[in-house]
């Protein structure tokens, strides 16, 4: 499902495609930061990658899919498009997307319009707000999942950290049982 | 095995805004149950949290863990604890140490559901349990056994303080169900 772009390197400076497209990733200057390594990211067919060398801090946004290789700290906002942390990303920020997958570790707040996946090899400790979450034996959660409004349209997002509302109940098979009349009683059921 | 209380749980969730906290692992079948009826949903199973420690994942010392170990600072009372079959691995004053920290997280109207084996023997390490729409449960088995303790619903009520049983189910497997409730 996810794209697998085709990572370069170049030492120094953030690199680009051959034609410049608008849909690119924005990383302010003031709050961003490299720490080391020979590239900040690398974009191909629509998808930004940060390399694994890569340490970013601020307030990342764009309009194309974003993959983590390397570490970043603050803000990822990318509300039309997915992100990736692959397993060596190391992230601490928000999220916003439509899609997130988590192989990697994350900590802060994840809130998607489509989909969480927190795979296998997933560590995340943050709270989760998404219509749909798939959690793989194994992975590694700390925090509180909440659905939110059926929504495929990303301007459903709500703001991180602000308020939402719950998912209508639905898909749920109807309760069979009345909640007890007289909760302080001690009624057993089934075979003794 | 199908829940008997799982019914009313989900009556509960579906009709107040639920915080439920879930010291089992987090599965998306969980997600989908709770979660679809409207709850949010705590879950800690980070290294050498209550969860992993159950499962046998490296912690020696429960005791100590459960004394450090506190439920999730949240903005409300939890309404809903799910601890799974995890109070067959716990002696009694280990218990009496989990309620404890507990007290301060909950308020009156709050539940806690929980499993004990009434068959003489249960698996050596706590079993995963999942749990799917149709209030079925599902869980994992192991081949080695150890001793159930068998805890009477009267004796764990005493370990509770402010809560009462509210309704016991006893599935044809020997896995007996509880659901308590906080009424002062």
């Amino acid at each position: 499902m996810w794209k697998k772009p085709v990572e370069s390197e170049t030492a120094g400076q953030e690199t680009s495609s051959p034609d410049p497209a608008p849909r690119s990733a924005s990383i302010p200057g003031p709050s961003s930061g490299v720490a080391a390594g020979p590239a900040v990211s690398t974009r191909q067919s629509g998808t930004s990658i940060i390399g694994s060398s890569i340490t970013l801090r601020g307030e990342i946004s764009g309009e194309e899919n974003l993959v983590v290789k390397g570490n970043v700290e603050g803000t990822l906002n990318f509300p039309n498009n997915d992100i990736q942390i692959d397993p060596e990303g190391r992230v601490k920020a928000d999220l916003m997307a439509q899609k997130i997958s988590v192989a990697g570790k994350v900590r802060g707040n994840l809130n998607s319009s489509e989909r969480v996946v927190i795979q296998k090899s997933g560590e995340v400790e943050g709270n989760i707000i998404a219509p749909r979450v798939v959690l793989e034996d194994g992975c590694k959660f700390k925090g509180s999942v909440e659905m939110n409004v059926d929504s495929s349209d990303s301007s459903n997002l709500t703001k991180l950290g602000g308020s939402k509302e719950k998912a209508p109940v639905s898909g749920t098979a109807p309760g069979t049982a009345k909640p007890s009349a007289n909760p302080g009683t001690t009624r057993a059921a089934g075979s003794t | 095995m199908r829940s008997g209380i799982f019914p009313v749980i989900r009556e509960y969730l579906d009709h107040k805004n639920t915080t439920v906290f879930d010291l089992g692992p987090p599965t998306s079948k969980k997600y989908n149950y709770l979660c679809g009826s409207g709850a949010q949903v705590y879950w800690d199973n980070t290294p050498g949290s209550i969860s992993n420690a159950f499962h046998g994942a490296g912690v020696d010392d429960v005791p100590a863990l459960l004394k450090k170990w506190g439920p999730p600072k949240l903005d409300g009372p939890l309404g809903l604890v799910l601890a799974w079959n995890y109070f067959d691995y716990l002696e009694l004053e280990d218990l009496q140490i989990w309620f404890n920290n507990l007290s301060d997280s909950v308020a009156i109207g709050s539940r806690i559901y929980f499993l004990i084996h009434h068959s003489p023997h249960i698996p050596d390490t706590a079993p995963l349990f999942d749990l799917e729409l149709d209030d079925v449960l599902r869980y994992s088995t192991a081949s080695t056994k150890k001793v159930a303790p068998r805890h009477p619903p009267k004796q764990l009520e005493q370990m509770m303080p402010g809560f009462e049983i509210e309704k016991l189910f006893l599935m044809s497997n020997g896995l007996q169900e509880h659901l308590f409730y906080k009424n002062h």
